[in-house]
C-alpha cells in the first residue's frame, strides 16, 4: 500500500533517537550529531523521489546521514572533535554522576571511534551501534557484503587494540 | 580447530550459520584461549554497543522534528498521483479512518517529542493525551486570545458524544500541523492531526488560512450543533470544559 506523506514523515520522526545515536557515534558531538541529522532529514525529505518506494526507508535515512557525514569529512577535513566536549557530557551524562563510568565508556569510545579512517567508522556505526545485520548494512552502505565485513573486522581490531590500553602486548588485542 | 578473529567476530553478531556456530560453541567449550579471545571481543562489542546510547533517551530537539514536518517533500510524478489520491476521499470515506492506525501512531509518537507529552500511545491507540504546553492551552486560551507563538486554538464545539472539544494548531511556523482534542475527565485526548508541507503549491497542501480542510471535515463529522460563540466558550471554559 502507498504510504501517505503524513505517514513518511511520521516514519522519519520515529526513526530520530535512532538517526541521532547513529549521527553522535560517526561525529562524537551532540551538537555536531543534531545539525547532521537535520540535514539528513531536510536532504532525505527533498529528494525523497530517488527513494524506491517498497524499500526501507529507514535504510534510506540512514544511508543520507552517512553521505552527509562522509562528504562533510572530506569537504572540510575535519576530523571527529573533542568527544569530552560540553555537548557530547550532555547527551551521554543525563543521569549525572552515577553515570560517570558510561561517561568515561562514552569518552574512550568516542576516541578509538575518532581514530578510524571514516568508512571503518561507519561500518562499526552501522552494526555495533545501531545493530544491523551485515546485509542490511551492505545494502545501506551499497557495498558488497565483503567489503562491510573487511571494514568491520579492521575497525574491530583497531578499537580492541585502542580499547585494551597502552599496556596490551599486540598478540593480545586482534590480529 | 582453528577460530579465526573474523569467525569470533561473525558469532558474536550473530552472523554465523547454524552449524558454523555449533563448531564455535565446541571450540570453545574445549579451548580456554579461544574463550579468552572471545572475551576481548566482547568487551568491546558491549561498549561500542550501549556507548552512545544515551542518545536515545534524550528528548530530540524541536528544531529536528520540525524540520521533518515541514520539510518539503520531492515527489515522483506517478507519488504525487497517488498521494493526491490517497487525500481526495469521496463523500463517506472519512480520511483519518483510511489513513489508519499505523501512521496515527507514528505522528503521535512524533507530536509526544515534540510537544513534551507524558505518554506515548500504544498500538493501535491513535488518540492520546495531550500534556504540557498543549494540554495548558487547550486548558485556558480563548480563540480570541492574541498569540504571538506556539500552540493556539480555532473552534470549540460540543461533539455529538458530548464531550467539549477544539480545534488547535502549533503555531504560525509550524501552521501546517493541527488537530482536533477532547477534553475527557482524565485531561485533554487528542484525536485527530494532520500535516502537509508549508511552502507548496501542490494540490495535497493544506488551507493556508483558518482551519486546514481535513480539520474542518473532522469538525463536521464529530460537532453538535453550532460551533461556540465567544460566550459559549468563555462559559465553557469557567465551567471546566465539562
Amino acid at each position: 500500500m502507498v504510504r501517505s506523506l503524513e505517514a513518511i514523515r511520521g516514519e522519519v520522526v520515529a526513526l530520530l533517537p535512532r538517526l541521532r545515536r547513529f549521527a553522535l557515534s560517526l561525529t562524537g558531538n551532540g551538537s555536531d550529531a543534531d545539525d547532521l541529522v537535520q540535514d539528513a532529514v531536510e536532504r532525505g525529505l527533498r529528494n525523497l523521489h530517488k527513494w524506491e518506494e517498497g524499500t526501507r526507508l529507514d535504510s534510506w535515512m540512514f544511508r543520507m546521514t552517512q553521505n552527509i557525514w562522509i562528504d562533510t569529512v572530506r569537504a572540510r577535513k575535519v576530523r571527529v572533535t573533542d568527544p569530552l566536549d560540553d555537548a557530547a557530557l550532555d547527551l551521554a551524562g543525563a543521569d549525572g554522576a552515577r553515570d560517570m563510568e558510561a561517561r568515561l565508556a562514552f569518552g574512550a569510545t568516542c576516541d578509538a571511534m575518532a581514530k578510524l579512517p571514516e568508512e571503518q567508522r561507519v561500518a562499526v556505526a552501522l552494526v555495533c551501534v545501531e545493530g544491523m545485520s551485515y546485509r542490511e548494512a551492505a545494502d545501506t552502505l551499497d557495498v558488497p557484503i565483503g567489503t562491510l565485513t573487511s571494514r568491520l573486522f579492521r575497525a574491530r581490531a583497531a578499537l580492541a587494540a585502542a580499547l585494551a590500553g597502552e599496556g596490551a602486548e599486540p598478540s593480545e588485542v586482534l590480529l | 580447530m582453528t577460530i579465526s578473529d573474523e569467525t569470533l567476530m561473525a558469532y558474536l553478531d550473530n552472523e554465523l550459520p547454524g552449524d558454523e556456530r555449533e563448531r564455535v560453541n565446541a571450540a570453545l567449550a574445549a579451548d580456554p584461549t579461544l574463550q579468552a579471545r572471545l572475551k576481548r571481543q566482547e568487551r568491546v562489542h558491549l561498549m561500542l554497543s550501549t556507548a552512545f546510547d544515551p542518545a536515545l533517551k534524550q528528548p530530540v530537539p524541536a528544531r529536528i522534528i520540525e524540520a521533518a514536518m515541514t520539510t518539503p517533500v520531492s515527489l515522483q510524478t506517478n507519488w504525487r498521483e497517488r498521494i493526491v489520491g490517497l487525500l481526495s476521499f469521496g463523500p463517506g470515506a472519512p480520511r483519518f479512518a483510511a489513513a489508519g492506525a499505523a501512521f496515527g501512531l507514528v505522528l503521535a509518537v512524533g507530536l509526544a517529542f515534540y510537544l513534551g507529552f507524558e505518554r506515548t500511545p500504544g498500538p493501535g491507540s491513535v488518540p492520546f493525551a495531550a500534556s504540557g504546553q498543549l494540554a495548558q492551552v487547550l486548558e485556558t486560551q480563548l480563540a480570541s486570545d492574541e498569540v504571538r507563538e506556539g500552540p493556539r486554538v480555532g473552534v470549540s464545539f460540543r461533539a455529538g458524544s458530548g464531550e467539549l472539544c477544539r480545534t488547535f494548531d502549533l503555531g504560525a511556523a509550524r501552521e501546517n500541523f493541527a488537530g482536533i482534542a477532547c477534553r475527557e475527565t482524565s485531561g485533554w485526548e487528542v484525536n485527530t492531526y494532520v500535516t502537509a508541507p508549508v511552502r507548496s503549491s501542490a494540490p495535497y497542501e493544506l488551507a493556508s488560512a483558518g482551519l486546514p480542510d481535513d480539520v474542518r471535515k473532522a469538525v463536521d463529522g464529530m460537532i453538535a450543533g453550532a460551533p461556540f460563540d465567544a460566550a459559549a466558550e468563555r462559559n465553557a471554559r469557567d465551567g471546566g470544559w465539562r
